[in-house]
């Protein structure tokens, strides 16, 4: 389950884990259509960003499944950190790998 | 005269609008001008996404490399 320390009004720490990808996949999975831009996105950008360095709000509209297993809004504050595994990262790609061609159904 | 054409100091802005704060800011620069960022941590997946969408259009000078601020010189090419 994903750790979330408000350090202050401006500042979050964040602690993700690889069941934090899972549960994210599962979330994915269970949505497509409803995902499906973020599915496709994170699966053709992450690689850019050498996997592990994958930022879940350099691109429009791809924070939400990371919003969801948070359970909090970081829009809501100016910084945070997050620290993962690099487990977290590459079991996220996989996942959204797998959904990729379903995805791409939903999107013209 | 600044150095810099503009300024961006990420950690004012929230979270989805960072990026998008300086790549704009980037996209309004003339060849040859160069933009100062200003960043709490070493902006990594930034660079990355530079090289993805400005490879070769662009250079990444470290003015600052921490440990509690991090500013980085872009100039447009």
């Amino acid at each position: 389950m994903a750790k979330v320390n408000v350090i202050d009004d401006r500042t979050l720490k964040i602690e993700l884990s690889l069941e934090d990808a899972i549960s994210m996949v599962q979330q994915a999975a269970g949505e497509v259509d409803k995902f499906a831009s973020e599915i496709i996105t994170i699966f053709e950008k992450m690689p850019k960003f050498n996997y592990t360095h994958y930022c879940f709000y350099a691109f429009d509209d791809t924070a939400q499944l990371f919003e969801n297993v948070l359970g909090i809004d970081p829009k809501q504050y100016k910084t945070f950190s997050l620290d993962a595994p690099d487990a977290f990262f590459y079991s996220l790609y996989g996942g959204m790998a797998s959904l990729y061609g379903e995805a791409k159904k939903y999107v013209a | 005269m600044s150095e810099y054409a503009a300024t961006v100091r990420v950690p004012e802005y929230p979270p989805h609008l960072k990026h998008k704060t300086i790549f704009e800011t980037f996209n309004k620069l003339n060849s040859s001008e160069a933009m100062l960022i200003v960043n709490d941590h070493d902006p990594i997946p930034l660079r990355f996404q530079f090289d993805s969408m400005h490879e070769g259009k662009y250079t990444w000078e470290y003015i600052e490399q921490g440990p509690d601020t991090f500013q980085v010189k872009i100039e447009k090419l």
